[in-house]
């Protein structure tokens, strides 16, 4: 053995750094492994190109060991989950090579097709811990293919729901359970192999942890992850400790609920910090609604760690250490802790928002930590069965946009911000597979908010319908508000998508709809870009015109934005560029704001 | 006959290792300071100085084969050409949205993840064409329009080279070869990168960046290859340039000028290759090989006497679609720095101290403990003997920064120097295990083969924490990878789309398609001057079932007949099991790309064996007093200079094994000997 041996006597441990390390970047390699194996083996483009996925190794209480870098939205979640579980089968009735698997929001899940499946890690022949991962599915059932239908009204419209459910004993499955879930959904083949990929990935897990136990011993590695978390809990508590204690309220909105289209709907949280702990309520939140914007309780950890993480110490591993100092109130039967059976399969633009509404009040209480508001995201699902063999297919479109700018620096240009972190799927891909066409996918000038540190751009992006119809589920949020500017920099163009028939009608979707599309239609879907941070009259008129060279700023904007006036070969005119701006600081005065929301108002 | 002389130089960043064999196998090796300002003149002088030290002439001289950074080091000082890009209309800025995924999830001041500073906007040009999904023209190539957008590219942007990546291209080039007929017309000397041409499958961003980063290395791949050629020509060397690409083959520079981005990984394909030709004379097929410099650790795989070979790899953080060796990087090597967190955790790597300032013990300014200044305090290194003695290290410096960094831990220094150690090789052991445990490989069915100068230092502890049975330490681990440049083979590789489900696929469908890369790839060695009799062929087909997006290489061993197609579905199922512990009889496998590497072996290398020593005893020098952590004290060991051992006799650690370009460390309870070759097989006990 050549590490150095440690003494694990009771409570009393003496630490050995280099064991410590050593096993650290051993669990980062193992989780590394688990989500490797998940996407590889997967089958459906969401996991593979999307890798909507995450895979983690938890302690026996549940509690996170090691997460893989994946998806921000399923930290805390797969906990919940996982905590589910082992509620219903204590860890004494589990045995090597049972798998577990739900996916029921009211305990703990996200939405339907977010499937969790557990399996027991065992090391001389005692458990030690838990391997777990989540995975989104194709289809679970429900009304719409994919089971994600915008205008669902209950639970149960949106798919087959599971609660925990022992699907494989000591390693055999339990062909009855496989059978009746194949039997629900529109694409068995598809769930079958992902949810394979999903247990060959625990597998892996476990047996990768059992052997550092083999290796290390069981006692001592235990030991040593407890004092991983202590060590992330100290860190975390260290960064929060130097943020002025206070309680920091604020307010933001998503644009409708999917069934009634022209009613916001109220996100608000009072975030309270008194020395090195961090207290989330959501109070003042509106209340629950009609339609599937409604997030299950899980949510609300997952975007407060998610939040505390970025402005704490990103590099420490992802363990439950670092949400011990993080505690959160959600009132009961409202918009972001519903009552079952609300429907909740469009939570992610829901969960978009609640990220906006705790930077917000982080905004207040540590600017020079936070970003403006990113664009958020949205999923557009465009599904049917081919005329030539009657299969069924969904395609999956998970757009993102521009970054919100930072204290330091620009938003970087149309890339996945805050909880979610999916890939594209090339143009070849999708055309080769699906009957849509792309005519094209630009990045849009102008969309980002102006600032001292401009937001980054969102795109264009144009589909054609080659065989219809086609149905599609369009979920999205931001069309009717804008990603807000940080101290003095403006908000970014919102989102919009247009619908263009070949009759020459055309349709603005009120950022929720579920509608058909025929050959030859038209989608025309902008993506938003991210707020603007500090004064757009101090951003250096020489970064202004190179941002024109670039098409990120028009030269109308970077005149009416910036005061930045360019000649016919997108010089500098300097002279009457210093006049302009004096004029507007004069007209605007002094920036008094922290949020600039643009048509909603400033506070 | 005259003697004939193989020259191979491989430059790396601080040193270029020259290596001269005759074809009697007598071998000649020096290092002479690298010259980055101009390569090349580094280059000419290390063959001059190897012949000063020999009888012959550049006339001697029949293959002369090189080992490049040129296009890498454009790549990362970011100072490659003007390039200029045309896409379809519409997908401009494909090369800046890429896959939208972002690597760091709680950093909320991340940088782009994609390389908009290959061509930003005002470079980009879209151009009036459409290919559809099954290869047939949606619109027309605008020919007035791609003349247009060249000349605003070379009139108004000052562009030194083209890009053009159209959609669909692989599977109907015409519009893109039609643009650069039409580039040609207008500026023949200007250089143009086909997408088609240089990585005709799907994914656009994917073929886009790898196009473009063709384009962007091209000019100065191009110029220095003149450059270097028309200097052999001078000095009156007759053998043409021969250049390592980063598939591990060497092709003819004016070949690999064609794609000049197949050279961006070739510097580590050279040790892994050379790893494996050691293995062969050594008896071993399955080898890790592991190659610490001063910043990087570069580990690959030889399974089964073959280097694994990878499609894709990474060059800096951009995922870059060329065929390579396998090769992972870590930044762990001699300069990685320890450091503590502010929880007082104590880390190792990935910043380096580089070779400036470079570790404490180079005297230079370096403050902060590295890797070398740990194997200093654990007795491992010779402060005096570093570099066969030609660089001095101040061994004072090393103990005062560890001892410092021990202080804020409550840690002896030598604990925190072997602690040092530890992190690190344990961290290679975990990119190990992702290459090999992670694909179904034991790593106890391998041997590991360490290389680079600080390699021989790790290799036991390496093997220790993989139960890995036996480490080979080759004749010369620190200029080994310019070896393997005079023992690869000529190889160059085609690709080809071939998207069709694998039942019903007729076999005169599959046979012709790989008849086409097969006349493709004899055109090529023919061009070369290699007669068809040498050239062999090895075929691949990418699969994968039916909906999965990530593909298999499965290698065509059987001849075409009727039972070929059957064989590679059930070849894919089996393969699919072992990477990925699935598989789905029931499911549809497709095909979605063929492969073909033609390959000439370059006459065997037949090595002079190394004088035998006289024995253990006449070989030590001395002795020194070394940390061993199974004691936990420093104990003296005898020191054994490397040119004196002799051959076939074994010898019981614990002791250190010093030569010109390497220091060996044997620990207690290994047995050590000198195989035939000159080589050191290190063999682990059994119990470890």
């Amino acid at each position: 053995m050549m590490l150095n041996t440690i003494e694990a006597r009771g409570d009393s441990m003496t630490v050995d750094p280099i064991t410590l390390e050593v096993i650290r970047n051993r669990l980062d390699v193992v989780a590394a492994e688990m989500e490797g194996t998940l996407i590889r083996s997967a089958f459906s483009v969401v996991l593979k190109e999307g890798a909507d996925c995450s895979c983690a190794l938890f302690t026996v209480d549940g509690d996170t060991m090691a997460q893989s870098v994946a998806l921000p939205q399923h930290l805390g979640v797969l906990a919940a989950t996982v905590k589910s579980l082992l509620r219903a089968f204590p860890r004494e009735m589990m045995e090597d090579g049972d798998v577990y698997i739900m996916n029921d929001p009211y305990d703990g899940g996200t939405h339907l097709p977010d499937i969790t499946a557990l399996t027991p890690v065992f090391s001389s022949g005692r458990c030690v811990a838990m391997a777990a991962s989540m995975a989104h599915h194709s289809d679970l059932g429900g009304m719409a293919i994919g089971s994600l239908p915008p205008d669902a009204t209950e639970l149960f419209q949106e798919g087959i729901v599971l609660p925990p459910i022992k699907l494989a004993s000591k390693g055999i499955f339990d062909k009855q359970i496989f059978g009746l879930l194949l039997k629900n959904v529109r694409m068995p083949s598809f769930l079958e192999a992902d949810l394979g990929a999903q247990i060959a990935s625990i597998r892996t897990g476990a047996a990768r942890f059992g052997e550092i136990c083999q290796e290390f011993g069981e006692d001592q590695v235990l030991a040593y992850i407890d004092e991983l978390m202590d060590r992330s809990e100290a860190l975390t508590r260290a960064r929060i400790a130097e943020i002025p204690d206070g309680s920091y309220t604020f307010t933001d909105y998503i644009d409708n609920d999917g069934i009634v289209l022209d009613k916001r709907v109220k996100i608000q949280a009072t975030l309270t910090i008194k020395g090195s702990d961090i207290h989330v309520d959501f109070a003042g939140t509106d209340p629950q609604v009609a339609g599937a914007a409604n997030a299950a309780f899980s949510h609300a950890a997952c975007v407060a760690y998610y939040c505390v993480r970025c402005i704490t110490d990103p590099s420490l591993p992802n363990n439950a250490g670092c949400f011990r100092p993080i505690s959160v109130s959600l009132p009961e039967g409202t918009l972001v802790n519903p009552r079952h059976p609300a429907p909740v399969n469009a939570r992610t633009m829901t969960v978009c928002r609640m990220t906006d509404v705790i930077f917000g009040c982080l905004a207040q209480a540590a600017p020079e930590r936070v970003r403006a508001s990113s664009s958020g995201m949205q999923g557009v699902s465009f599904s049917g069965r081919r005329a030539s063999n009657g299969r069924a297919y969904v395609y999956l479109e998970l757009f993102c946009g521009g970054m919100g700018a930072r204290p330091t620096k620009d938003g970087v240009d149309y890339i996945e911000t805050d909880i979610t972190n999916m890939m594209n799927a090339p143009t070849e891909a999708v055309e080769l597979e699906y009957p849509l066409r792309i005519h094209s996918m630009l990045l849009k000038t102008d969309s980002g908010g102006a600032g001292l540190h401009r937001g980054g751009l969102g795109m264009c992006k144009i589909f054609e319908v080659v065989e219809g119809p086609l149905e599609v589920t369009h979920r999205g949020d931001r069309h009717f508000s804008r990603p807000w500017g940080l101290k003095g920099g403006k908000p970014a163009m919102p989102w919009s998508s247009v619908i263009k028939r070949t009759d020459g009608s055309e349709h603005k979707v009120p950022a929720r709809e579920r509608f058909t599309l025929r050959t030859g239609d038209i989608l025309v879907s902008d993506t938003a870009g991210g707020g603007g941070y500090g004064d757009p009259l101090s951003r250096s008129a020489a970064r202004v015109a190179h941002d024109v060279a670039e098409a990120q700023v028009s030269a109308d904007a970077a005149r009416a934005d910036y005061g930045v006036v360019l000649d016919a070969t997108l010089q500098v005119d300097a002279g009457a560029t210093e006049a302009l701006r004096a004029q507007m600081a004069a007209e605007r005065g002094p920036i008094t704001w922290t949020f600039d929301r643009g048509e909603d108002g400033r506070d | 006959m005259d003697t004939t002389l193989s020259i191979a130089i491989d430059v790396g960043g601080t040193f270029t290792d020259v290596v001269g064999m005759t074809d009697s196998g007598a071998m000649t090796l020096i290092k002479v300071p690298s010259t980055p300002a101009n390569p090349s003149l580094g280059v000419v002088d290390g063959m001059t100085r190897l012949l000063g030290g020999t009888a012959l002439t550049p006339a001697n001289v029949t293959r002369f084969i090189h080992g490049t950074t040129v296009a890498t080091n454009a790549v990362v000082e970011q100072k490659g050409a003007v390039t200029g890009l045309l896409t379809t209309e519409g997908f401009e800025d494909v090369l800046v949205i890429g896959r939208q995924k972002r690597s760091e999830l709680y950093n909320l001041f991340i940088d782009a993840e994609t390389p908009g500073f290959l061509a930003p906007r005002r470079r980009r040009i879209g151009i009036r064409e459409r290919i559809a999904a099954d290869g047939s023209v949606l619109k027309p190539l605008d020919e007035a329009g791609v003349r247009a957008a060249v000349r605003e590219l070379v009139e108004s942007h000052g562009v030194e080279v083209i890009s053009v990546c159209y959609l669909f291209s692989f599977l109907h080039p015409a519009h893109e070869q039609r643009t650069k007929a039409i580039i040609g017309e207008m500026y023949p000397d200007l250089p143009v990168s086909l997408s088609s041409a240089i990585d005709p499958t799907f994914r656009e961003y994917e073929r886009t960046l790898v196009t473009t980063f063709d384009a962007y290395v091209r000019p100065k791949v191009a110029n220095y290859i003149d450059a270097l050629e028309g200097k052999l020509t001078e000095t009156g060397v007759p053998a043409r340039l021969e250049i390592m690409q980063s598939r591990g083959g060497i092709a003819a520079a004016r070949s690999a000028v064609e794609r000049p981005v197949s050279l961006l990984r070739s510097g580590p394909a050279a040790g892994v290759v050379a790893a494996q030709m050691v293995g062969e004379l050594c008896g071993e097929k399955n080898l890790i090989s592991n190659d610490i410099g001063g910043t990087t650790a570069d580990i690959g795989l030889v399974v089964d006497g073959k280097p694994l070979t990878s499609a894709e790899g990474k060059v800096l953080k951009y995922p870059l679609r060329i065929p390579m060796l396998d090769v992972v990087s870590i930044g762990a090597g001699g300069g990685s720095i320890a450091w503590l967190d502010d929880a007082a955790s104590l880390h190792v790597g990935p910043q380096s101290a580089g070779s400036v300032p470079g570790p404490a013990c180079y005297g230079q300014g370096g403050s902060e403990p590295t890797v070398t200044d740990a194997s200093i305090v654990l007795g491992y290194l010779n402060a005096d003997y570093f570099a066969g003695g030609h660089v001095k290290l101040d061994a004072s410096a090393s103990h005062r920064v560890i001892e410092a960094m021990g202080a804020k831990l409550a840690m002896s220094k030598v604990r925190v120097a072997h602690g040092i150690h530890t992190i690190l090789n344990n961290r290679m052991a975990d990119e190990i295990r992702l290459l090999t445990i992670a694909r179904g490989y034991d790593p106890r069915e391998f041997a590991l083969i360490v290389l680079g100068g600080a390699g021989p230092l790790h290799g036991s502890a390496l093997a220790r924490a993989l139960r890995i049975p036996r480490v080979i330490v080759p004749f010369a681990p620190g200029v080994l990878s310019a070896f393997g440049l005079l023992v690869s083979d000529i190889e160059h590789d085609h690709t080809t789309s071939f998207r069709q489900p694998a039942s019903g696929l007729s076999l005169a469908d599959l046979a012709e398609a790989f008849d086409k890369l097969d006349r493709a790839g004899r055109e090529r060695m023919r061009q070369e001057n290699i007669a068809d009799a040498r050239v062999g062929v090895r075929r691949y087909a990418e699969m994968r079932y039916v909906g999965q997006s990530y593909e298999l290489e499965i290698p065509i061993t059987e001849t075409f007949d009727d039972g070929l197609i059957d064989g590679l579905i059930a070849a894919f199922h089996e393969q699919h099991e072992r990477v990925y512990r699935q598989r789905n009889p029931a499911a549809a496998v497709e095909f979605v790309n063929l492969r073909t590497v033609h390959f000439a072996t370059v006459p065997k290398i037949r090595l002079e064996p190394p004088k035998p020593g006289p024995s253990w005893e006449k070989a030590q020098h001395g002795v020194r007093s070394v940390y061993l952590s199974d004691r936990d004290r420093h104990v003296d060991i005898p020191v054994y200079r490397r040119g004196l051992l002799p051959i076939g006799v074994k010898q019981a650690g614990p002791f250190i094994v010093e030569q010109l370009d390497s220091t060996t460390v044997v620990l207690p309870g290994e047995t050590a000997f000198v195989e035939p070759n000159g080589n050191i097989i290190v063999e682990m006990p059994t119990d470890a």
